[in-house]
């Protein structure tokens, strides 16, 4: 897929250009939202508002990295969201009540409590512990640490993507992975046993 | 004794990690990895952090996030003259500014002086004295008959040929006026001696004696004096009619080019 050839077709104004770009990059657009905000229904508006947003200012598109580009729609549509999470809280409808858990209170719990088929019911609870963790950081630790270690994405594509100074990746990386391996102590019970910490650590 | 490992161990280890520090900080960190076993331990947590993190499922679009044209606005198809018209329509727009300022508020700064000039008594008046200066006042030939009607002519408003009469404010150096002088009208008279009159403004009026078949007529100013009230060289009205329509018909093709999509 040739992404230059697709952007200049798009800002011809050819919508099917941009989809197809759309389509090579919404997993993954949709991915970071999830683990930035951490609920379904807002990673979709904001993984919708980025794409938007991105065509529309199609033209401050300068080269490079297209995928980094995407990646910083993404990251600010989050911010949005957040912001407007913020303004406006939602109040789940039945918050539940629970007997044995606290965190059973958390509407974030109870949203990500239906595994998909594929996900195997180990995985889920990791994945809960981390998405549980992840939320606690703020939220400039938790993007940094959704695109490097979540994504993959090595530090001069999140400089980009979050046009932040490598530097400050850097740091905010090793603060985040420091808050996560605190958090993540409280959860060791729950993590299958070679996802459990203490075996590596006190051998 | 444990050793309280600082933001730059952590740092050091998290570059490590994602193999992102030189190849000097690398062989060091190797080394305290042996010696320190704090951050052998750090490093062995923030290592399993990081594969769990890594492990975390990926979760798909749970639908299509396409743009659909309803949804999209239609990006204008931009015609390589909208630009080239807005610009023609600035830029007339600023020259009749300053055409404008300059005709109407500096009358010094273009050149228009000569229609002002025109319109203005004492401009007019300094234009006389610098004519008489320069030897063609205007000349109404009056009374007896002599040679020196001519010679009056020649001598710039010196006394007018009659004898030597003359008189004070009929020097060079006054000023003559443009209007005609309020003098009566010719009247053929031995008795009549040639006089300098004085005009209502000042200005002295020289009355020459002329030839027998001159008397009574009035002499035209010469050729010379004639760019009393000098045409502009440029007609700045004009041009800024031109620039008017010129910057109007430019914005209404951008706004029509912008308008077609």
């Amino acid at each position: 897929m040739d992404e230059i050839a697709l952007v200049n077709a798009a800002l011809k104004g050819e919508l099917d250009a941009f989809n197809q770009l759309v389509l090579a990059y919404q997993d993954l657009a949709f991915n970071v939202a999830f683990r930035i905000l951490g609920d379904d229904d807002l990673a979709e508006d904001a993984t919708q508002n980025a794409f938007l947003s991105a065509y529309k200012n199609l033209r401050m598109y300068r080269g490079g990295s297209f995928k980094a580009w995407v990646l910083r729609m993404v990251t600010n549509a989050c911010y949005d969201e957040l912001r407007r999470k913020q303004r406006h809280p939602s109040v789940p409808i039945d918050p539940g009540t629970d007997d044995d858990g606290e965190e059973m209170n958390s509407d974030e719990w109870l949203a990500s409590d239906d595994p998909s088929p594929e996900t195997t019911l180990e995985q889920a609870e990791v994945e809960h512990a981390l998405q549980h963790c992840l939320e606690h950081l703020s939220v400039d630790f938790r993007t940094v640490v959704v695109l490097v270690d979540v994504q993959g994405l090595d530090y001069e594509e999140v400089s980009r993507s979050l046009s932040t100074p490598l530097g400050t990746i850097k740091s905010r990386l090793a603060r985040a992975r420091l808050h996560m391996r605190d958090c993540l102590r409280k959860f060791e019970e729950l993590l299958p046993a070679e996802y459990r910490l203490e075996d590596e650590v006190r051998e | 004794m444990k050793k309280k490992l600082t933001l730059q161990d952590f740092q050091l280890i998290s570059a490590y990690l994602d193999d992102a520090c030189s190849a000097k900080e690398r062989i060091l960190f190797e080394k305290r990895l042996q010696e320190e076993p704090e951050l052998n331990q750090v490093f062995l947590e923030f290592s399993h952090t990081r594969r769990l993190l890594h492990a975390m499922p990926v979760r798909r679009a749970p639908r299509n996030f396409s743009l659909s044209p309803s949804r999209v606005p239609v990006r204008p198809r931009r015609f390589f003259l909208a630009p080239a018209m807005n610009f023609a329509s600035l830029a007339a727009v600023m020259l009749l500014v300053v055409i404008f300022a300059g005709s109407r508020l500096f009358p010094g700064l273009l050149g228009s002086q000569n229609t002002a000039e025109s319109f203005s008594p004492m401009a007019a008046s300094l234009d006389s004295a610098n004519r008489a200066s320069t030897g063609a006042p205007m000349i109404i030939t009056w009374g007896q008959s002599g040679s020196s009607a001519p010679q009056a002519t020649t001598k710039s408003g010196l006394g007018g040929g009659n004898g030597g009469v003359s008189s004070s404010s009929a020097q060079g150096s006054n000023p003559v006026p443009t209007a005609p002088p309020t003098v009566a009208a010719p009247m053929p008279s031995a008795a009549i001696s040639p006089q300098v009159t004085q005009s209502s403004d000042g200005s002295s009026l020289i009355l020459g004696l002329p030839a027998a078949f001159e008397q009574g007529k009035i002499i035209s100013p010469t050729p010379e004096s004639q760019p009393l009230a000098p045409k502009p060289a440029v007609d700045l009205t004009l041009i800024e009619i031109i620039l008017s329509a010129l910057a109007v018909g430019c914005a209404v093709i951008a706004l029509v080019l912008r308008k077609i999509r």
